[in-house]
């Protein structure tokens, strides 16, 4: 679908309240959870249920014949047939070459068994980092080799001075995510490493346009165009997609399905995260997707809902129309505690066993800079070992029930660790010896688990 | 039977009632001759399971608001016979607080939660919207009478703006007239502290941190 023709039915189609087209979707997705019999197991996250998965699909392509995707700014709901989501799944990249010369890495659109093992996106998606800090921390995640992408945090201070939303540090802030990310690449002999959904300061379009320069955005890079929460889009998001298709980096959209908002509990966040991709497809034509599941009490992906919700999308995906689809990784604990190491472990398990890639760890849930390269290796280091040694859901739901019941105590008093400069040393960028301790003790605690790690 | 239809209130608050609206089983009541006082007690009954529920997930944000509202319409509708209770010819003004998303931010789905657990919670809340300007959030509070004024924001980005509504109230001499409390998914505690603002660690908490600033 050609951009033209989206911003025509923006301006032209049905006409609804928000508050009206919020209460539709929560009926409607009732009635498909129901007609689907879409159930969530808080036992087994890892779905590896095929007729689960492909009922979750059906219902998704009903969800968006219903709804459609609604424009705010217009108030008109954005339609589109089922033959146009359909052809817009089937013309999306199955493989993709993210970044340049030696440092680049294909992306594929995961299948079901087909013997690929999902794209490392290392870094910290979504994570405020101060200015003095910003580098090293780029440095500790360049410096981790089985990271294949890289995504940088958001800058909050330029000169001191706190970057607001649609102010003029805005352009600067992501100009210099940019500037010190590629540094970090450089520093460590990764010059092409492709940077994911860059310009995370980009609060408006102001950032976006920003960075469309080869001096920080090239276009063996991607940035990020959200969905907005649930099936809704505006201006400032299509104006990303503009930018996009005459800035030719890759895009990425965004979707935080809220697990206990508008769509319901996690079936419902399932159907309705499934539907967005759909959405995000047809609509801003992007090549891949970063799910994010908002669980609503707890945020972090982590829970077991937030790794149910993303687990039986990705199978729904990988079986009726795979599609690069990264998963958030967000945690409730920060850097410096077991329970992190913990998450860590059974994010990257759930999402390399569910035909998804990683969008990387928010450690904190994006809160803190409390966050570091060492959780990432751990991430990279399980995915790795669950890939070689062929599990299967079911070990996977196995040592997942083992992990979660070791951090979900945790959940509703967090313990949020340390900033990045108390668990590195900041000048040689190597953890410091407690917190490398703390990950060689649980690497061992996983092993006696049964993950076979190869480094 | 009474006892019946009091029971019918508070589980049309958490279940889902095909026979009559909360509000029209409230008028029943009263017509049938039910105490306001018995029945707003039925109601917040009603309303804390409705909260429990939500919590654990048994219900969900649709349910929190559809609850919210017929709440709201019944306190409304039972008011005049509270103050009639009361003798004093006035019941006990409630907490307004004005709520918004500061500039930049339109990720409103937080705003609302808190908005409806605030309604429930027995304050009067102005729900001033997305991507609201420093200024206008003092301007509505001077002009609605509030005595709160509550920031919410998901973007790191929009924070900086929580800070400007605090200088402002300072600039304008009404730093003292209103609490200020912040809370969305960039906050943290010690940037509320920062400010100089309540800070509401989730819609729940922000509740229960204005009723104990408000307790006396």
């Amino acid at each position: 679908m050609n951009i033209f023709e989206v911003l025509r039915r923006a301006e032209t189609g049905d006409y609804i309240k928000e508050d009206d087209f919020n209460m539709k979707l929560f009926t409607e997705n009732k009635k498909l959870i129901a007609k689907y019999g879409i159930k969530y197991d808080k036992d087994n996250v890892i779905v590896d249920s095929d007729e689960m998965a492909d009922s979750l699909f059906q219902a998704a392509l009903e969800l968006c014949d219903i709804m459609g995707f609604f424009c705010i700014d217009t108030n008109r709901i954005i339609r589109f047939s089922r033959e146009e989501l359909l052809l817009a799944m089937e013309t999306a990249p199955k493989e993709m070459v993210l970044g340049v010369g030696k440092d680049a890495r294909t992306m594929r659109a995961r299948k079901v068994n087909d013997g690929y093992k999902m794209t490392v996106c290392g870094g910290c998606p979504g994570t405020p980092l101060p200015e003095e800090l910003f580098l090293p921390i780029m440095m500790s995640y360049a410096a981790e080799p089985l990271l294949d992408i890289i995504i940088p945090g958001s800058l909050v201070s330029i000169e001191g001075m706190e970057v607001k939303t649609g102010g003029p540090l805005e352009i600067r802030a992501t100009r210099q995510e940019l500037i010190w990310t590629r540094e970090a690449f450089e520093r460590y002999g990764r010059p092409g490493t492709h940077i994911y959904a860059a310009g995370e300061s980009s609060a408006t379009a102001l950032g976006t346009l920003a960075i469309c320069n080869d001096r920080y955005m090239r276009t063996s890079d991607s940035h990020m165009i959200p969905v907005l929460s649930e099936l809704k889009t505006d201006n400032i998001r299509l104006a990303r997609v503009m930018t996009g298709l005459e800035y030719p980096a890759y895009t990425t959209s965004l979707m935080d399905p809220i697990i206990g908002g508008f769509a319901g509990g996690p079936e419902g966040a399932a159907i309705v995260g499934a539907a967005a991709i759909i959405f995000a497809t047809a609509a801003y034509g992007v090549q891949m997707h970063c799910l994010h599941a908002i669980h609503n009490k707890y945020v972090a992906v982590s829970t077991r809902e937030g790794m149910w919700m993303n687990s039986v999308i990705g199978r729904a995906f990988a079986r009726n129309a795979p599609i690069s689809i990264l998963a958030d990784a967000w945690t409730m604990c920060g850097t410096g505690t077991d329970e992190l190491l913990y998450e860590t472990a059974a994010l990257a398990l759930s999402q390399e066993l569910s035909c998804l890639h990683t969008d990387a760890l928010g450690a904190t849930n994006g809160v803190y800079p409390n966050c570091s390269g060492l959780e990432n290796r751990l991430f990279a280091e399980v995915v790795d070992s669950a890939f070689h040694q062929g599990m299967t859901a079911e070990q996977g739901n196995g040592l997942i029930r083992k992990l979660v019941a070791k951090y979900e105590h945790t959940f509703e008093n967090p313990d949020f660790g340390v900033p990045f400069d108390e668990v590195y040393d900041i000048r040689k960028i190597v953890p410091l010896p407690a917190w490398q301790e703390r990950y060689d003790r649980i690497k061992d605690e996983l092993c006696k688990m049964g993950v076979e790690f190869r480094f | 039977m009474s006892k019946k239809l009091l029971g019918k209130i508070e589980k049309s608050l958490y279940e889902d009632s095909r026979e009559k609206s909360t509000v029209e089983m409230v008028q029943e009541a009263l017509a049938g001759g039910e105490t306001a006082l018995d029945i707003v007690a039925s109601l917040s009954a009603g309303i804390t399971e409705l909260g429990v529920r939500f919590e654990s997930m048994e219900l969900f944000l649709p349910d929190l608001m559809m609850g919210g509202k017929a709440m709201q319409e019944s306190m409304e509708l039972l008011t005049p016979e509270l103050e009639k209770i009361s003798g004093s010819g006035s019941v006990a003004k409630p907490v307004k607080v004005v709520i918004g998303n500061l500039e930049g931010d339109i990720h409103d789905i937080g705003r609302d939660i808190l908005a409806t657990m605030l309604r429930v919670g027995g304050f009067n809340v102005v729900n001033i919207g997305n991507n609201v300007k420093a200024d206008a959030f003092i301007d509505k509070a001077e002009e609605s009478g509030a005595d709160v004024i509550g920031l919410s924001s998901l973007l790191t980005t929009s924070l900086p703006f929580a800070r400007e509504v605090m200088g402002l109230l300072e600039v304008r001499g009404l730093k003292d007239k209103y609490r200020v409390i912040v809370g969305g998914g960039a906050v943290t505690r010690e940037f509320a502290e920062s400010i100089g603002a309540l800070y509401g660690s989730t819609a729940i908490n922000g509740v229960d941190v204005l009723k104990e600033a408000f307790a006396s």
